[in-house]
């Protein structure tokens, strides 16, 4: 679907936004143009389960295009969401077209049963402790958790590498989040750097 | 149980024999025929009054619907004591009542608020943050229930609906999309959900029967922004931006559609509520979706005037 018809096709009132503001058919128009800035792989696309909840957190660096690249190599596999937004005027709501949202939606997406990926910060190859209220979520409602890197820093060519899920732990309670995050981050320290 | 919402809650209280006896206080008559309920038209700041008749019917159920959205069917300041006066009233009196089991009101997602950093779709687990008097008014009516529950010993149902629309709910949002040319947002054009009349009043009467102790969000599947919603009506969109919106609502009012902070904000912020829950607690969902509650806005019959049969005298 050309950009031109989709944009015709919203004057008319005809396109409907998903229950996130996330516009499917702007989002199919825009990936061509923008696949030809990036070009993106995904490795480890077999971890990705094609329905039921998913959290994929990878980790982003201050200017890095990692959410891009990940709506764009991930995307195409499954719809997805990018919590890379920013609730900030014109740049806010023109991402949430996009399918971005902000962070505060990610435990909102996991409970419908989506598919998210959110970032942690990192400096060099430490990474930002990873929020549990996150994993928290994603224990209660049977999400499973993918680490992810976004690989190839110069030119237009990208990889978005997808890791093995997360095991749940054993233990119940307050400690098995803070369990997971562990697990998490030590999965992507070791696929940083 | 005057207004749409109550009288129809009325109405199906009616239809069930295991509600013996059903009484009501509003400040306008019942908008239609009830055979079995008995109606007390008293004013909400005539708490002597409403007090009297509350105690004198011992209730086992509270259904507080007393709610005033501003610009519905009163002007915001008088939306805004009416709600709280009428909530004093009618909760302070049901804590009273030694026949009471469970009280059930009328809330919004208006009281989440619209913060920037808010989630988009708050669940009910989210803290209340009202960015609006509405939002405010609706937390300051909630807190006086929980209050009245827990001072009874009894559950509190808070019925957190997405706006209330129908083709003859007097509602500021359905009253603007109803007008030939209709302000939106074209930087945020904000996705919001809705909930129809008939829907909500099957909610209220859920929560009596299931009886839950806490507050469920209760809306309409999907999502509309305020562009596709005035398109589906073949309005005429007019795009409004940053400083003229404190424009458009004096310019609205003037035609009759005034738009209150509540409504603006959910043209420009949006108005979402993870409503996952309701048919968990309640036993049932809505049944339209927020995209048939727009098209049933709209659907308005044709007026097809008759010629006379023969010429009366």
């Amino acid at each position: 679907m050309s950009l031109l018809s989709t944009v015709a096709r919203t004057g008319r009132g005809q396109v409907l936004v998903d229950d996130w503001g996330a516009d499917r058919s702007l989002m199919a128009s825009v990936a061509p143009v923008a696949r030809r800035g990036w070009r993106v792989t995904v490795a480890g696309a077999e971890h990705l389960p094609l329905d039921g909840p998913v959290l994929i957190v990878g980790t982003r660096t201050r200017l890095g295009d990692e959410p891009i690249a990940a709506a764009l190599g991930l995307g195409g596999l499954r719809p997805m969401h990018v919590a890379a937004g920013r609730d900030v005027p014109l740049v806010g709501p023109l991402g949430r077209r996009l399918g971005f949202v902000i962070g505060a939606d990610v435990t909102g997406i996991m409970r419908h049963g989506g598919a998210v990926v959110s970032f942690v910060g990192r400096r060099g190859a430490t990474v930002e402790p990873i929020p549990t209220v996150w994993l928290d979520r994603a224990i209660s409602t049977g999400t499973t958790v993918l680490p992810m890197q976004v690989e190839g820093r110069l030119g237009p060519w990208r990889t978005v590498r997808l890791g093995a899920p997360i095991p749940v732990p054993d233990t119940d309670g307050p400690l098995a989040a803070i369990e997971m995050a562990e697990h998490l981050r030590a999965a992507l320290s070791g696929t940083v750097g | 149980m005057g207004g749409e919402l109550g009288t129809r809650v009325a109405q199906l209280l009616e239809a069930e024999p295991r509600y013996t006896e059903i009484v009501g206080i509003d400040i306008d008559p019942p908008r239609r025929r009830l055979r079995r309920a008995r109606f007390h038209r008293v004013h909400p700041a005539e708490r002597d009054e409403i007090v009297d008749v509350i105690r004198a019917v011992d209730p086992q159920v509270v259904v507080h619907l007393g709610v005033y959205e501003p610009d519905a069917r009163a002007t915001p300041s008088s939306a805004a004591r009416r709600t709280r006066e009428g909530a004093i009233a009618v909760l302070g009196a049901a804590a009273q009542c030694p026949s009471l089991e469970h009280i059930v009101m009328r809330s919004g997602v208006e009281i989440y608020g619209r913060r920037r950093g808010a989630p988009m779709r708050p669940d009910e687990g989210c803290p209340t943050d009202p960015t609006t008097p509405f939002g405010v008014s609706l937390a300051a009516a909630e807190r006086l229930a929980t209050e009245a529950g827990q001072s009874a010993g009894v559950s509190v149902t808070r019925l957190r609906f997405s706006p209330v629309v129908g083709a003859h709910f007097p509602s500021p949002l359905g009253r603007l999309l109803r007008q030939p040319v209709v302000p939106f947002d074209p930087v945020a054009d904000a996705p919001f959900a809705l909930v129809h009349t008939e829907d909500a009043a099957r909610a209220v009467v859920r929560a009596v029967r299931t009886r839950v102790d806490a507050p469920v969000n209760v809306g309409g599947r999907g999502v509309v922004s305020s562009f596709q919603a005035i398109r589906m009506g073949e309005r005429i969109p007019v795009p409004v931006t940053s400083l003229a919106w404190q424009l458009a609502p004096a310019l609205s009012s003037m035609f009759g559609a005034p738009i209150p902070p509540h409504v603006i904000e959910l043209l420009r912020r949006g108005r979402c509520a993870d409503v996952s829950s309701c048919a968990g607690l309640l036993g049932a969902e809505p049944e339209l979706t927020t995209v048939e509650v727009v098209k049933e806005l709209f659907d308005w019959a044709t007026v097809t005037t008759l010629p006379a049969v023969e010429a009366v005298a």
